[in-house]
């Protein structure tokens, strides 16, 4: 028997489709997501866990370089804490059902959920693009050196900064990541969820305006 | 809704990106043989013993057996425990260990293979603690041993035989380390301290 299904994918090549499958799905998305939006936050939500669970799952051949803390960060200035600890703990757990369970799910979920509430916090003072671009990269360590503790799980606590320094090349790709995930999504992400306010408006004697950035 | 703009900002970040995530592997290398001095000299001395094991063993005895070098060419399917490394407390129960931390349960680099069992308290004749310690797994680890005038000499662990062994080699035989190096009296001789740690691997001449 010959399994036709077999074809033998180089890693960059493997991405390189990921990647197309991901443009497509978020362009497909965002475009339909238009005829369905009704100020719902549910709805608006689902969509942005959509794309982080695919976006982390579809880019996971590059170590650290996802949609997801970015997405937390805006979830959490434009929505609220709650929303972005939703958020974060949903597609923590959706995701490493693929990329593998195990007590780091933990960590990620309240890793990504503790950005989003950082961002909820600092939300009045994260309104230029340069400071909501920092904030990126910073919580780009700030996730990786949370999620490094639970090693203390496996072994004891004097192996913890040789374990965060051996890493910190891994942290340079998340900030990067970061960095340029928030220069290309947050406009479009920021759109998204600006929906449910100009509805909100619509309807009801308001005094919270969409933030521009 | 909007389009996304793509101006200077998109462009560089981009560029960037890619060029970081093509050189990883170069920053990577790079990174780990400057820092090896560093990060070896922040690992605290008195934990060494017990490096890579699971953190409840600490200050306990620890026996572990590791399965043959690279250039060994017999079968070694009489051992269960030469695909990965298997951790057992003082009942025969597996601990599980996450494989995310492998590069840090390794107890040395040629290490990568075998079993460890651990959390033993209050022995202090090595062979005594040997032979309850490989009881616990029921077999899988019988140690065979011939007397002679200078103690028990250890030919067999869980049924792999040192004289056995055929490799680019002339011959092997299973050597003791005890804390991290090798021991200069034999297991009969051996007097186990509180933290002990103790080491079988094969070694060939």
């Amino acid at each position: 028997m010959v399994d036709y299904h077999v074809l033998y994918l180089n890693p960059l090549m493997s991405l390189l489709l990921n990647l197309i499958l991901l443009g497509v799905i978020c362009w497909s998305l965002l475009s339909i997501g238009k005829n369905y939006y009704n100020g719902n936050k549910f709805v608006i939500l689902g969509i942005l866990a959509i794309i982080g669970i695919s976006g982390r799952i579809l880019m996971s051949p590059i170590p650290n370089v996802q949609p997801v803390t970015i997405i937390v960060i805006l979830v959490g200035i434009k929505m609220g804490a709650k929303e972005s600890i939703f958020l974060a703990s949903l597609i923590a757990f959706s995701t490493n059902l693929i990329l593998g369970n195990g007590v780091w799910t933990i960590y990620q979920a309240a890793a990504w959920s503790l950005i989003g509430c950082l961002a909820t916090l600092l939300s009045n003072r994260l309104n230029s693009s340069i400071r909501l671009i920092s904030f990126a990269g910073i919580s780009g360590i700030l996730f990786n050196w949370l999620v490094s503790l639970s090693i203390l799980h496996v072994v004891s606590f004097d192996r913890l900064i040789p374990y965060i320094l051996v890493g910190i090349p891994y942290d340079l790709l998340h900030i990067v990541g970061n960095i340029t995930f928030m220069i290309w999504l947050s406009q479009p992400l920021i759109e998204i969820m600006s929906r449910e306010h100009e509805i909100h408006l619509n309807f009801e004697v308001s005094t919270h305006e969409s933030k521009t950035f | 809704m909007k389009s996304v703009s793509i101006g200077k900002k998109q462009i560089i970040s981009l560029i960037v990106l890619v060029a970081v995530v093509i050189t990883f592997p170069q920053i990577n290398r790079f990174w780990l043989e400057s820092t090896e001095e560093v990060r070896s000299s922040l690992i605290t001395s008195e934990n060494n013993t017990h490096y890579g094991l699971p953190t409840e063993w600490n200050n306990t005895q620890v026996i572990c057996i590791h399965f043959p070098v690279a250039d060994v060419t017999s079968d070694m399917s009489a051992s269960k425990y030469v695909e990965n490394r298997s951790y057992f407390d003082v009942n025969g129960l597996e601990i599980l260990v996450d494989s995310e931390f492998e590069n840090l349960v390794n107890f040395s680099e040629t290490r990568t293979t075998g079993v460890c069992i651990g959390g033993f308290k209050n022995y202090s004749a090595g062979f005594d603690f040997m032979l309850d310690a490989t009881n616990v797994t029921n077999g899988n680890l019988e140690v065979g041993y011939d007397e002679s005038d200078f103690g028990p000499f250890v030919h067999t662990i869980g049924g792999l035989n040192a004289n056995n062994l055929t490799g680019d080699f002339t011959g092997a035989y299973w050597s003791l380390y005890h804390n991290g190096v090798i021991s200069e009296v034999g297991i009969g001789d051996l007097v186990m301290l509180e933290n002990s740690v103790i080491v079988w691997e094969i070694a060939t001449y």
